[in-house]
């Protein structure tokens, strides 16, 4: 079973997300609320993959990712960032990559997610 | 501020008037001493006097430990009537000075204020230095306050030893006195705010406040009594005292005004009746009146061009307050976007949730489909509204529109195919270059050709030109066109024409607004031209469209090239 880690200060995603992907039988799913927790998170629970929020209202995705990378310990593990503010023209002809980052625009539907993690942790 | 205006040709003629002047009245003054006053001196040729270090103008003693102001000059001319030495006791402070005399350590101090506790132990000459006494302070708010009520109610800066110390304390024993070392200090205290008011002569704020380069302060009123400045000896010698008054009265008017002039600046009487001073003042209103005319002439010339100047400024201004609105709306779109676009991701992730629960028959799966489709709907007029708030920063790059075009093409490939759209292409060889941000043209041609490709419906034919040429050889442009662009200018023109039913006449003017859409209710937002023509526009160029003969809509996109080739 394969480790996420999801970041974003909505609970009800969150919960709802952490639902929809353990329900698959195939991952195991913690949640962090807060961002500025969320390294302490992932050095706890060593999560294979990394959802991550950007605009979050104590500590923006990109601060995290900036910070995951300086962690000897965290800098292997792959994310993936949910955004609500970019748009499909954004995405659509860089293939959902934004200066070399994964993205996915919210609304998002499970599938997607998993498809996602499906080609990341290949 | 004093100091700067103290004319070296006037010391010099004081210098050598003093010199002049000096000898003959020493002898002669000396001839009218008694002999006991005469056996007074010879018995005490010496005499020690303790300055205030810093009362200037009044008295100091500068950096080099010589003493100075207009209490020195005054204490050199008597000195000099009297025929006595003078030795000067170093103190740190007026209150320094104060104690020296009373310890007789000191046997005269130059500018005294009278007091009554001070003639316990001093002596007084008459006064020979008047000055007018000022309340100082950096609050705007006194206005008529009563001078007791200001005792009563506000933080009193004195310096130590000053009259005004002993007066205030005498009279108003609630007043709440703030010590300071001297006025230098007590006019900082002021203009900081730890102290509301200090009471000090003209002269010597006026002073401190330029040389410490004090803004703050203003002097709110005079107040009674004007400072009178005596010198003072010792009580245990009278005589002293009685030679000082002689020696006062025997100084001449040019010897005071002197003095006067030097350290206070104050206007010598009766100037106007001097002949020099009338002539010199007749020349200096001429050339005043001369600079006047000659500058009221430049003014003139100035005023037309600060106009001009004016009206640029206020128009960057204006263009500023536009970018600053634009720059907020990007922000609010950003802040809606997300507000709306997490409840969005919550309900998809709802349902698909609820999807797994929910029979394979019946209605449910219709449901939950059509929320999805309710869901992506609200996505994508969020997603428009961000594309046109966002702020417009372009990547300029040496750009080949001909390979925008082609990749564009690509792009929508598979709704022409679905759709079973021809596709003519007649794009110019050799097409120049020009200065582009090949990403947001590629967003304007793929909204010109889904907007075609939703016109025409199935098996339409969907024409793409690019051509490059001059204004004149080009199809007659509307009126709002030509004026981007000069007969010598060369252009390049793009079209993109459908085989669609073309646009309503009488909407044609609207198609650029925003939010304006021929499309049915829900699908679509209408602001794929608006932000189309945004874009061209960075670029300096047009577009326009409009309905072709052979039915169908044409849209024309106009650039100037780079070189004028």
């Amino acid at each position: 079973m394969k480790k996420i880690l999801v970041v974003d200060d909505e609970p009800s995603l969150t919960r709802l997300i952490k639902a929809n992907l353990e329900r698959t039988g195939r991952y195991v799913v913690r949640t962090e609320n807060q961002g500025a927790k969320a390294i302490e998170a992932a050095r706890q629970f060593r999560p294979d993959l990394i959802f991550l929020d950007v605009m979050m209202p104590d500590m923006n995705g990109g601060d995290i990712a900036a910070a995951l990378q300086e962690d000897l310990q965290l800098c292997n593990i792959p994310h993936v960032f949910l955004t609500a503010i970019v748009t499909h023209d954004e995405t659509f002809p860089t293939g959902s990559q934004i200066g070399g980052h994964l993205f996915l625009a919210k609304p998002v539907k499970t599938e997607e997610l998993i498809a996602t993690i499906e080609k990341v942790l290949k | 501020m004093i100091f700067a205006f103290r004319p070296t040709i006037i010391l010099l003629l004081v210098a050598i008037s003093f010199c002049g002047i000096s000898h003959a009245e020493e002898s002669g003054f000396r001839a009218t001493l008694t002999d006991e006053e005469k056996a007074w001196l010879a018995a005490h040729p010496v005499i020690r006097y303790a300055p205030d270090p810093n009362y200037a103008p009044i008295e100091f003693v500068d950096r080099q430990g010589q003493y100075a102001g207009m209490a020195a000059d005054y204490l050199k001319l008597v000195a000099g009537r009297l025929g006595i030495r003078l030795i000067q006791v170093p103190v740190k402070s007026w209150a320094e000075a104060l104690l020296k005399a009373r310890t007789h350590e000191a046997d005269l101090l130059p500018a005294t204020v009278d007091t009554v506790q001070r003639r316990e132990y001093l002596l007084f000459a008459s006064p020979h230095i008047f000055v007018p006494t000022v309340l100082i302070t950096a609050r705007y708010d006194l206005g008529e306050m009563p001078f007791d009520e200001m005792l009563r109610n506000l933080k009193v800066a004195v310096v130590q030893g000053n009259s005004w110390e002993e007066r205030l304390t005498l009279k108003y024993p609630e007043a709440q006195l703030i010590e300071a070392p001297d006025d230098e200090s007590a006019l900082q205290m002021v203009s900081y705010g730890v102290a509301d008011v200090m009471i000090g002569t003209l002269v010597t704020a006026n002073y401190y406040i330029s040389k410490n380069n004090i803004t703050n302060l203003q002097m709110v009123r005079s107040i009674e009594p004007t400072t009178t400045l005596s010198m003072s000896v010792r009580n245990d010698w009278p005589m002293l005292r009685d030679l000082l008054n002689k020696a006062l009265a025997n100084l001449t008017e040019d010897e005071r005004r002197a003095i006067d002039v030097t350290w206070m600046q104050l206007p010598l009487p009766a100037w106007w009746h001097n002949r020099t001073y009338q002539l010199t003042a007749v020349a200096i209103l001429g050339t005043l009146l001369t600079i006047i005319i000659a500058t009221l002439a430049w003014n003139r010339a100035l005023a037309h061009k600060v106009r001009s100047r004016t009206l640029a400024l206020e128009e960057a201004h204006l263009r500023l307050v536009q970018s600053a609105k634009l720059e907020s709306v990007g922000r609010l779109a950003a802040g809606i976007a997300h507000e709306v676009k997490n409840p969005l991701a919550i309900i998809q992730m709802g349902l698909d949730y609820l999807a797994a629960d929910i029979p394979k028959e019946g209605e449910g799966h219709a449901v939950i489909a059509d929320m999805e489709d309710a869901v992506q709907r609200a996505d994508t007029v969020i997603k428009g509204l961000l594309d046109f708030a966002r702020e417009k920063k372009l990547d300029m790059r040496p750009t080949d529109l001909n390979e925008v075009l082609k990749a564009s093409l690509k792009l929508v490939h598979h709704e022409l195919i679905q759709y079973n759209i021809t596709v003519q292409e007649s794009l110019a060889p050799d097409l120049p270059k020009i200065n582009a941000d090949p990403n947001k043209l590629e967003q304007v041609f793929i909204n010109l050709f889904m907007n075609a490709i939703q016109a025409m419906g199935r098996d339409g034919k969907l024409t793409v030109t690019s051509e490059a040429g001059k204004l004149k050889q080009l199809v007659d442009l509307p009126s709002h066109d030509k004026s981007k662009f000069t007969a010598s200018d060369s252009l390049i023109r793009l079209k993109v024409e459908d085989t669609g039913p073309g646009i309503d006449p009488t909407k044609l003017g609207k198609v650029f607004d925003p939010f304006f859409t021929t499309k049915p209710a829900g699908e679509g937002t209408g602001l794929g031209l608006s932000v189309s023509r945004a874009i061209v526009e960075l670029h300096q160029g047009t577009i326009s469209l409009r309905n072709r003969d052979s039915g169908g809509a044409s849209v024309v996109l106009l650039f100037k090239t780079e070189s004028g080739a």
